[in-house]
């Protein structure tokens, strides 16, 4: 599973009918970066665009979660 | 299957991604730079890339017709500009 | 140069859908005509522009702008998903109501079918209250994303979606700086 998400089981009630499943979401790393700096890695330009993103450290991958939680 | 070979199955799908992958570039530099004025390294990349794009525009337009209107891209002999196909019919 | 917005014979990203799909088409216009869309995102930032400081104003024109050509790539998908559908198919896939009213042509609602309103965007006039809004916009866009991303396994629509979420991440960083840069004015004056 990727770093960035975040997992926490959640309360299941006795009458709660589908299968318990944690609580997942993802944090993307925009929230650490309060202000870019200079000269950062770049990826080549067709990595960029295939990522939709230039640098490597702003890149968020998403996968779905439900399926990486299941396996 | 890659981007590539999936994206371009004709000459003109091939430049258009070729032309998409520098513009990527353009806009990525030009939010940051908009955000980072003073970032000289930056600016001169974006350059680079500017003239890459000019090149690159020249080069589909010779073949395929005016990427652009209103004056900024040549508009040949004849007018070319109001042909399919549209960027989502492609 | 002429002071109207250029428009580019091309997408930003290549668009290209694996087969015939209304129903996905349908979850699709939450991008296009939804409270967090892109239609939402290009009128938002760049209504906020005339009172935003001057220092940013560039920023909301370039984000902005982006998003109408994401709203174009919205319309690609959607056009290709339901390009030659049967009214059967519209009608299967829970788009009769909007076949009725609409054909196969496209309109500014959400996946539900409430048309496009102002109300979904707001402009403060006062920076932080706008710039805040704006973050806020590009991750409710980003989660909106990943919904759509886990109700499709049609690969070529979620490599589109991808490339789309992955820029709403890029935006949020962009304006959290614009707020950075806005806080740092006040810092200056406070020198002399």
């Amino acid at each position: 599973m990727d770093p960035q998400w975040r997992v926490e089981k959640r309360y299941h009630g006795s009458h709660d009918p589908c299968p318990p499943k944690p609580r997942a979401y993802i944090v993307p790393p925009n929230q650490y970066v309060t202000f870019q700096p200079q000269g950062i890695k770049q990826w080549s330009p067709r990595e960029a665009i295939r990522h939709g993103v230039l640098w490597p450290e702003l890149f968020s991958p998403y996968a779905p979660m439900d399926k990486e939680v299941r396996s | 299957m890659s981007m590539n070979e999936r994206m371009g199955s004709t000459a003109y799908e091939r430049h258009l991604l070729e032309l998409q992958t520098v513009d990527f570039v353009l806009v990525e530099l030009t939010l940051y730079l908009d955000t980072h004025p003073n970032d000289v390294e930056a600016l001169t990349q974006f350059k680079q890339f500017e003239k890459r794009k000019q090149a690159l525009m020249r080069t589909i337009e010779t073949s395929y017709g005016p990427l652009q209107e209103y004056g900024n891209s040549p508009t040949g002999d004849e007018w070319s500009w109001s042909q399919a196909p549209w960027p989502w019919q492609v | 140069m002429v002071h109207i917005w250029i428009y580019e014979k091309k997408l930003q990203y290549p668009v290209r859908v694996s087969r015939c799909d209304p129903r996905l088409a349908k979850y699709l216009l939450e991008q296009y005509g939804g409270a967090d869309g892109e239609l939402a995102a290009a009128l938002r930032y760049l209504n906020q522009r005339y009172t935003i400081p001057d220092k940013v104003i560039g920023l909301l024109t370039d984000i902005g702008t982006e998003e109408f050509a994401h709203l174009e790539i919205i319309a690609t998908m959607v056009y290709k998903l339901t390009k030659d559908a049967t009214p059967e198919q519209m009608m299967a896939a829970g788009l009769g109501d909007h076949y009725a009213n609409h054909g196969t042509a496209l309109f500014y609602q959400n996946a539900a079918g409430t048309p496009w309103t102002a109300t979904y965007i707001q402009a403060k006039g006062d920076p932080i209250a706008d710039l805040y809004e704006d973050i806020a916009a590009e991750e409710k866009a980003r989660a909106t994303y990943q919904h759509l991303i886990d109700m499709t396994d049609d690969v070529d629509v979620k490599d589109t979606l991808t490339f789309l979420r992955e820029r709403e991440v890029v935006h949020a960083i962009r304006f959290r700086e614009a707020v950075e840069l806005i806080k740092e004015t006040k810092t200056q004056k406070s020198v002399y």
